[in-house]
């Protein structure tokens, strides 16, 4: 025990010492300041520093303390060339001249600063080198801090307060994040309050943030005494020599936490410019609020795009830690009024081109938006119906994207419902406005009426630089004799390259009722109504030229509802089944002919089928068909197999009859054994040129629907010649005849077995070759 | 002889009016459809269903209306399918104005084939014309047919032409060369297998050609035997030909098919019988008879073996003609020997003669062919009776001969006959008569006849034809035989189309004929030059008569000239302006040489 008090008292006794040697020491300090607030102890504590990273210089100082009483101070620090060197020189920064001048007492039980300033640091010259970024302890900024004194500074008069930095350069994984100045200076009022402050920042070309300039203002009434304050700005930025912005900026407190902010601008960036007008709330982790803005010069089609009263929402979301974009936007798109090929037209043709958006979205970031965050929502947009002369369009895209936008496009996810028409409710309309041009609609389709549609709708991932959106296209066509009611569907894929954008429309067009009109054929040839392929310029380029838009198309007939041609040909309308793709110089598919009934040389015949497959090269193309001719003793059937140009015509009867039977009736419509020796020898002519496939289908439709007279064929020309009666005692030849072909005499027929022979005979009796004509019966028995 | 010279004349006419409808005459615009489609330039003339396309149709309401853009689409097409590749389209208010411009010529063909093909300069009448669909059709289908006729019965090509320098190019790929190796017949109900290779102007185990079979079919036809005859054959179904990149390598300079590296081929023919029997009647006229007129029977396929017989009857006022005749296929099948029995009565009365004659005629006979040309030959009794009633002395006079007739024909003269062009024909005629076998004089007949024509550079269609024809006859009288008895069918003349085309027919020699005559002929005409079917030809004749067999006497007589071949769609017409002339005043007629006019229809040289 004895120990022990006699440790205690050693201890007592110890404290008090010390107790007053520091209260000897406050005291002298207090009565006699220069005694640590000097040069060399201050060098001292800067030596002192440098062991914990901290390094602190200056060339000359000037430390003055007066003591207006013990506990009643005035500072007045000056250096010269003071310099601060933190962290291994990743935070440096020199200034000319740092003055500070402050004046402390205690008052009311505490300390207080009665004055401070002028404070003054210029000629700074400061280099920061930022922490590596680490996104996730990134957050944007949604709360302003209060700028309010605190109590202590409440008396406090203030001097000037200026901070100037001639050089300030930020920087951060290794990249040059901005390099400029800035001057912050605030002048105390007549009451010696700070009321104002004002900053000037110039950003200098050559580092992340754009080159440019800002001047801002921040003002309180109460001098900072209370949360009333409100800060204005103004700037320009130049990120690029093409690229310019200004903008005009306002902050103020509107509530508790809660900040009013004001922002306009408008920029310039090559021959687009556009200008903004935001107002909002900011605060408790939220910005939200209206803007307005306009852009022009996007695009070459693209006039304007402007957004009025676009209300947002940014907004910290607790649950999932992350910020959330709400935007509800009506945008006004004006684009170039695509042009009609003719000038004449273009009062009677607008089409639409002031698209009327509703833009919506809803998307979740980062609490700090970056590039490198994933970023998921909806996009919406509501085209409004837009009403033009010629087209109706409305519509809108609902897209739900996800993804990383520094990544994009990998690894995201843009599912869009889209729901975009375009209507065209009178097609007359268009074919009156383009009858005069060069994209004049054709007969006889320039004859219907009614209603065209192309609607993109259904969903589509257009996250790439490449992408497809579903589309409808329908017609509902009608004339008093045709119609053409389609509906098709398909995509557009689409693909954006450095090279171009590459556009392509794969549609499958289903004919659901399709009746068209064919013009009256008479007793001629079919005209050439396609330019001939063999006639072809050299043109290399030619093949090149390809554009960049890209087709295929399929074109079908309802199983249970073929397309209908009204033809004079036929006693009824012909049904066709089409199964049809077409590409780019390529044409495939099958045209069927359905069953139907046609005057078919001169009978009523049942088409049983009519095949035309389609290939490319077009030689080909193949015919599978057959015809059905039903006499009061037989039935014949015509099948036609084999290429378009030289089908193979096979003819066949029940009960079965000879080839020469049944081609006699066929054009005659009678047996063999009854023909005219002339009328005989064309059978055989039409036997042979259907052997050598010398008989093209149009040929043969041609035999079937005219009443022939005779026919010859030329087998070393493989000219077939027919002589069709058009009228009582009147004939025409049709098809071709080249070069000179062996005749032994010419045969007229005159009627049933009576010709008019112009013939030559070598009478070797009379030893003369003579001609003659004469008008004889033949009987062949 | 009126020598149709009314329907001549008429023709002629029609000519020049035509001559005159083509002369050229300033170009007004064409009105294609009234207020919408006007054309300048060449006078096109457009089908009623191309009008439809081009100017609508007023009683189809979806074609009543034809936007001028569907109107120049369409004439962009007719007028390329007329030559016309670089037309100009303008509007005026509601009108197109076409100007077509000028028709693009072909200027030069190129063929692109191995091995080359080297026949494309025989084609003429192709260059300098309208660049068309169908120029091109005719170029490729002749070419076809040229291959077909050199062992290629399957060749493939395309074409393609540039309508701003005129230049086609065709892509030939021949084909394998065949040798045909049988023939199928299709089957006839009656009728033997086989039957119809009497007829083949080819031979089994030589190449394929395509003309060749087609006479086979005309001869066919023309027998009666069928009605219709033709033959096909099958060609491997190959990828559609494409231009090469660059011209094939050549291997070989020469395409024409050598037997024996070819491989072989079947040939089927496609027959139409018709019915057997035949009868005809007609009336009419011809160039020597004036009124005629006509009646025959036939069977035409009696027996399997298709022989034939006939009963005809041809009467006109100077020439009446009954005759029953057999063409008596009586030995197998393949056989191309058969009998020719005919019983026949004439009656001829002529300015120079008149008689009545009846014949009995048994006749052995056969056809021969190969490649390129053909024989007939007919040898056999022939019993006849003719009684003179003028011409030679009045009163019957009996023969029995052996009557010999043979003709040997190169195909390519009996393909072109009737256009003829080239080939050669030698006909051999004659009767070996004598008293001592049922004859009344001892006499022989004989009658040698050629011809030969050549086209000049083998140019299709021909350019100029070089033609000579000549003819030696001579009847053998027996020493002391009564020459006044000779029928007038002993006799020669010579004068007419047929031989000196300076003298009338049978003008030469004044009297009841000459025992033996020998004349040559020669003949150049310009073919397929001038318009309107023209083809102007000049000839020399030259000839003499004889009144002993082969002992000619002067004059020698010549027929310098020239003429006119029209071709017409009806018919040939041919007219000659010759002179006849003689080398003396032997054959004591002194006005035998003049100007002779001859206008012809249907006869050939």
């Amino acid at each position: 025990m004895r120990a022990i008090g006699k440790i205690l008292k050693v201890l007592l006794i110890t404290v008090f010492t010390l107790a007053l040697i520091l209260i000897a020491g406050v005291f002298a300090i207090l009565k006699w300041p220069q005694l640590v607030v000097n040069d060399r102890v201050f060098r001292a504590l800067a030596h002192l520093s440098g062991k914990f990273g901290v390094m602190i210089a200056w060339d000359k100082s000037d430390l003055r303390v007066q003591s207006e009483s013990l506990l009643h101070k005035r500072f007045d620090f000056a250096f010269d060339r003071f310099c601060v060197n933190l962290s291994e020189n990743r935070r440096q920064g020199c200034f000319d001249r740092i003055e500070l001048h402050a004046e402390l007492a205690w008052l009311q039980r505490r300390f207080q600063a009665i004055a401070m300033g002028p404070i003054l640091a210029t000629g700074g010259n400061v280099a920061v080198v930022l922490d590596p970024s680490d996104p996730r302890k990134k957050k944007l900024g949604l709360d302003v801090p209060d700028l309010v004194l605190p109590d202590w500074f409440r008396a406090t008069r203030f001097g000037r307060v200026e901070l100037e930095l001639k050089t300030l350069a930020l920087r951060q994984d290794d990249q040059l994040l901005f390099n400029g100045s800035a001057r912050l200076r605030a002048e105390p009022n007549e009451r010696a309050r700070l009321d104002t402050a004002r900053l000037e920042a110039v950003s200098l070309p050559g580092a992340g943030w754009p080159a440019g300039e800002l001047q801002a203002e921040v003002k309180s009434e109460s001098s900072f005494t209370e949360n009333d304050w409100l800060l204005t700005g103004t700037g320009r930025l130049n990120p690029t020599r093409n690229a310019s912005a200004r903008f005009g900026i306002s902050l103020h407190p509107a509530g508790t936490k809660v900040y009013g902010i004001r922002l306009q601008g408008d920029f310039r960036l090559g021959e687009s410019s556009g200008s903004l007008n935001l107002n909002g709330l900011l605060g408790n982790g939220r910005l939200w609020g209206s803007f307005s803005g306009e852009g022009r010069g996007f695009a070459a089609h693209v006039h304007r795009v402007a957004a009025n009263s676009c209300r947002y929402d940014l907004r910290e979301t607790k649950a999932s830690g992350r910020l959330r974009f709400s935007l509800d936007c009506p945008v006004l798109v004006d684009t170039t009024p695509l042009r009609i090929p003719s000038p004449t037209f273009e009062k009677l043709v607008t089409l639409p081109y002031n698209l009327d958006l509703r833009v919506r979205t809803d998307l979740e970031t980062s609490f700090y938006p970056s590039w490198n965050q994933p970023v998921n929502g909806e996009l919406e947009i509501d085209l409004n119906t837009v009403s033009e002369n010629l087209l109706t369009v409305e519509g809108k895209t609902k897209t739900a994207f996800a993804g990383t936008p520094s990544r994009y496009p990998q690894g995201w996810k843009l599912e869009t419902d889209l729901d975009v028409k375009i209507l065209m409710s009178q097609f007359q309309k268009l074919v009156k406005a383009l009858d005069r041009t060069a994209f004049a609609i054709f007969a006889p389709v320039n004859n219907l009426d009614g209603s065209v549609e192309l609607k993109f709708t259904g969903k589509a991932d257009i996250a790439r630089q490449q992408g497809k959106l579903p589309l409808e296209f329908t017609t509902r066509l009608r004339s008093a004799d045709q119609a053409f009611d389609t509906d098709g569907k398909g995509e557009l894929q689409y693909k954006l390259s450095k090279e171009g954008a590459r556009t392509r429309i794969a549609l499958d067009l289903m004919l659901s009722d399709a009746k068209l009109v064919l013009p009256s054929f008479g007793y001629t040839a079919m005209p050439a109504l396609f330019s001939d392929p063999r006639f072809q310029t050299p043109d290399p380029a030619a093949k090149k030229r390809g554009g960049n838009f890209d087709y295929e198309l399929t074109v079908k007939t309802p199983p249970d509802k073929p397309a209908h041609l009204v033809s004079n040909f036929a006693k009824e309308n012909i049904p066709l089944h089409l199964d049809l793709r077409a590409v780019p110089d390529r044409l495939s598919g099958t045209v069927a002919v359905g069953p139907s009934r046609l005057d078919f040389f001169r009978r009523d015949a049942q088409v049983q089928k009519f095949v035309f497959t389609l290939q490319e090269p077009r030689e080909r193309s193949t015919v599978d068909g057959t015809v059905k001719i039903r006499y009061a003793d037989y039935d014949i059937r015509i099948m036609v197999v084999g290429t378009f140009k030289r089908p193979r015509i096979i003819m066949e009867s029940s009960p079965p009859l000879d080839q020469e039977q049944i081609i006699s009736v066929l054009i005659y419509g009678r047996t063999f054994d009854e023909l005219s020796t002339d009328n005989a020898n064309s059978v055989g002519a039409v036997s042979s040129a259907v052997a050598n496939r010398a008989i093209t289908l149009g040929s043969l439709f041609l035999l079937a629907g005219t009443p022939i007279e005779s026919v010859s064929y030329d087998p070393m020309t493989q000219t077939f010649t027919a002589r069709v009666r058009i009228a009582e005692g009147t004939s025409l030849t049709v098809g071709t005849k080249e070069g000179t072909s062996p005749q032994a005499g010419l045969r007229k027929n005159l009627g049933r077995n009576w010709i008019l022979n112009t013939y030559v005979e070598d009478d070797q009796k009379a030893k003369a070759v003579r001609g003659g004509a004469m008008i004889e019966y033949y009987k062949r028995y | 002889m009126l020598r149709l010279t009314y329907i001549s004349l008429a023709f002629l006419s029609l000519f020049t009016w035509s001559a005159q409808a083509k002369t050229p005459e300033a170009k007004q615009p064409q009105i294609v459809c009234p207020d919408r489609v006007m054309l300048i330039g060449d006078k096109i003339k457009f089908t009623a269903l191309e009008k439809i396309f081009l100017c609508g149709d007023p009683d189809s309401a979806p074609w009543s209306h034809i936007p001028l853009a569907q109107a120049k689409f369409h004439m962009r097409n007719f007028l390329q399918d007329r030559g016309y590749h670089h037309p100009q389209f303008r509007e005026e208010g509601d009108a197109l104005i076409v100007e077509t411009g000028a028709p693009t010529k072909l200027k030069k063909i190129e063929v692109i084939s191995n091995p080359p093909f080297t026949e494309m300069h025989r084609r003429r009448q192709v260059i300098g014309r309208k660049l068309t669909p169908g120029l091109l059709n005719s170029v490729e289908n002749w070419i076809r047919g040229q291959l077909r006729d050199r062992g290629h019965p399957c060749p493939e090509l395309i074409s393609r032409a540039d309508p701003d320098t005129g230049v086609m190019e065709v892509y030939v790929d021949p084909g394998e060369a065949k040798n045909v190796e049988s023939v199928i017949q299709e089957a006839v109900p009656g009728l033997g297998t086989g039957t119809l290779r009497r007829f083949d102007a080819f031979l089994l185990g030589h190449p394929f050609k395509e003309k060749w079979l087609d006479l086979t079919s005309r001869r066919v036809e023309e027998s009666g035997v069928l009605q219709a005859s033709y033959f096909s054959w099958d060609c491997p179904d190959t990828a559609p030909l494409s231009f090469p990149e660059s011209a094939p390598s050549v291997e070989s300079s020469e395409s024409e098919s050598s037997p024996a590296e070819n491989s072989d081929m079947n040939l089927f023919q496609r027959t139409f019988a018709g019915k057997p029997r035949l009868f005809r009647l007609g009336f009419g006229a011809d160039t020597e008879e004036y009124a005629i007129f006509r009646l025959s029977w036939k069977h035409l396929r009696w027996g399997s073996n298709a022989s034939s017989f006939q009963v005809s009857m041809y009467a006109s006022y100077i020439h009446q003609d009954l005759e029953l005749s057999a063409d008596w296929h009586a030995f197998a099948p393949l056989s191309r020997w058969f009998l020719r029995p005919a019983v026949s009565f004439t009656h001829r009365r002529d300015s120079e003669f008149h008689y009545l004659t009846t014949n009995a005629k048994f006749g052995v006979a056969r056809t021969w062919d190969n490649q390129e040309v053909g024989l007939r030959m007919n040898v056999g009794p022939n019993l006849n009776y003719t009684y003179t009633f003028r011409g030679a002395e009045p009163g019957w006079t009996r023969f029995l001969t052996v009557n010999y007739e043979m003709e040997l024909m190169s195909h390519a003269y009996e393909y072109w006959q009737t256009d003829p062009r080239t080939g050669y024909q030698v006909k051999l005629a004659g009767d070996f008569g004598n008293r001592n076998t049922l004859s009344d004089i001892t006499a022989q007949r004989f009658a040698l006849e050629g011809k030969y024509l050549y086209n000049f550079r083998d140019y299709d269609p021909p350019l100029l034809i070089f033609a000579v024809r000549g003819g030696l006859y001579g009847t053998w009288l027996a020493d002391g035989s009564d020459r006044n008895k000779l029928p007038p069918n002993y006799r020669f003349f010579l004068g007419g189309s047929r031989n000196l085309r300076g003298f009338d027919l049978d003008e030469l020699p004044q009297g009841f004929g000459a025992l033996s005559a020998a004349f040559v002929s020669t003949e150049v005409r310009l073919a397929n030059k001038l318009p309107l079917w023209l083809q102007p030809l000049v000839f020399f004749d030259i000839g003499v008569l004889g009144d002993q067999a082969f002992h000619f006497n002067l004059p020698v007589y010549f027929s310098p000239g020239f003429g006119l071949r029209v071709a017409s769609p009806i018919g040939v017409f041919r007219t000659t302006f010759g002179f006849g002339l003689k080398s003396g005043d032997e054959d004591a007629v002194p006005d035998n040489t003049h100007f002779q006019f001859f206008i012809g229809y249907g006869e050939e040289f």
